[in-house]
């Protein structure tokens, strides 16, 4: 299946990854409307040391560690892809202490949220791939 | 072939579809003493909050039995296993032949001995639905909840009822709680955080007299043993 991989040479850390994976469930059409003023809380994230960036999303982990640990099924790997049922999670963050990636994250609704390469907001090529201005984001079938 | 599982929750549900990965038509008969289609223990504590419901806390759809073929034998308890015969005999006397047996109950709450402990009228244990409703029944406005261990089991509880206008009491013989998994300086941060909810620790207490609590709610946590 395809997953989204990252060239960290190429990422400049712009995090403008960041704002298309926020902007990408907004259902609006503009993103500095959607945005403007809004604290971000993204799926996917930025990670830089040393002059090195690099984006971290979840890797959709054939031993997924996170739908191992919760406790309520509300995660569960669908067609490969690790989906969130927010009805069912209760916000332990059991999933955000599993998750060797650091790719799962609390929400604001108190469910858990993580990358589902925007297959619940639009068909495609996930919004942080499309969005990234360097190419360093990218979308592809690396058989692992 | 005939599978038997005594016990219906996780490990039942994975030995379930595992064996109809490999076997589609042997007969799957499951046993266990609790009335209630399988469902997530560890969401007790989040069903007091009012974080889930029953319904959520399902492990499987409504018709995960039929479509795999099981016939449950729920609110019947095993009582014996007769390996000669290759049968499980139940407590209303019945019996359940088996080629392949699975026993998968889980853990049971130890309950120290404690005198006086028949004395107290309302106690409980904490690892069933049953004994989460039985709780949540039990309280009333300004009860007045002990604790009997402060191990991830008593802690949940507390973490349970925290949001009722109960007064929670946890005690505990180690000197820190969650001494099975936190060092002193992490299990202060915990404990710090709990109190702040206005749970109150009674720690390194070696001793309790149950005379002290006839007129408080006893919470007897399956790791009680080191509270006494």
């Amino acid at each position: 299946m395809k997953r989204v991989y990252v060239n960290e040479q190429w990422c400049l850390g712009c995090h403008l990854c960041e704002y298309y994976c926020a902007f990408a469930s907004t259902n609006e059409k503009d993103m500095a409307r959607a945005l403007k003023d809004v604290k971000i809380n993204p799926r996917i994230r930025i990670e830089e040391k040393d002059g090195i960036s690099f984006a971290v999303s979840c890797r959709h982990c054939d031993e997924p560690l996170c739908v191992k640990s919760c406790i309520t099924g509300a995660l569960t790997k669908v067609n490969g892809i690790i989906m969130i049922d927010k009805n069912r999670c209760i916000g332990c963050y059991t999933c955000v202490l599993s998750c060797p990636y650091g790719a799962v994250y609390p929400s604001e609704d108190g469910a858990i949220q993580k990358c589902e390469l925007c297959i619940k907001t639009h068909e495609g090529t996930p919004k942080c791939v499309t969005g990234c201005p360097n190419g360093a984001i990218v979308f592809e079938e690396r058989g692992e | 072939m005939k599978y038997v599982i005594v016990g219906n929750s996780a490990a039942a549900v994975g030995a379930v579809e595992a064996i109809r990965r490999n076997d589609k038509e042997g007969s799957i008969t499951i046993i266990s003493d609790e009335k209630h289609h399988v469902y997530s223990r560890p969401l007790i504590s989040y069903l007091l909050l009012g974080k889930t419901d029953e319904n959520r806390m399902k492990y499987r759809d409504d018709g995960f039995y039929i479509d795999n073929g099981c016939e449950l034998l729920s609110g019947k308890t095993a009582v014996k296993i007769d390996p000669g015969e290759k049968r499980v005999i139940l407590d209303d006397g019945a019996s359940v032949s088996y080629d392949r047996l699975l026993l998968c109950t889980g853990s049971s709450p130890f309950v120290p001995p404690v005198p006086g402990l028949d004395k107290v009228k309302s106690k409980f244990t904490f690892t069933t639905l049953d004994d989460a409703k039985a709780l949540n029944d039990a309280l009333k406005e300004n009860s007045r909840v002990l604790i009997v261990g402060a191990g991830l089991i008593g802690l949940k509880c507390a973490e349970g009822i925290s949001k009722k206008k109960v007064k929670i009491t946890c005690i505990d013989l180690a000197p820190r709680v969650l001494s099975s998994i936190l060092d002193d300086e992490s299990s202060e941060i915990v404990k710090r955080h709990l109190e702040e909810h206005d749970i109150r620790f009674y720690l390194n207490r070696r001793s309790w007299s149950s005379k002290r609590t006839q007129h408080i709610w006893a919470i007897i946590p399956p790791y009680g043993s080191m509270c006494w």
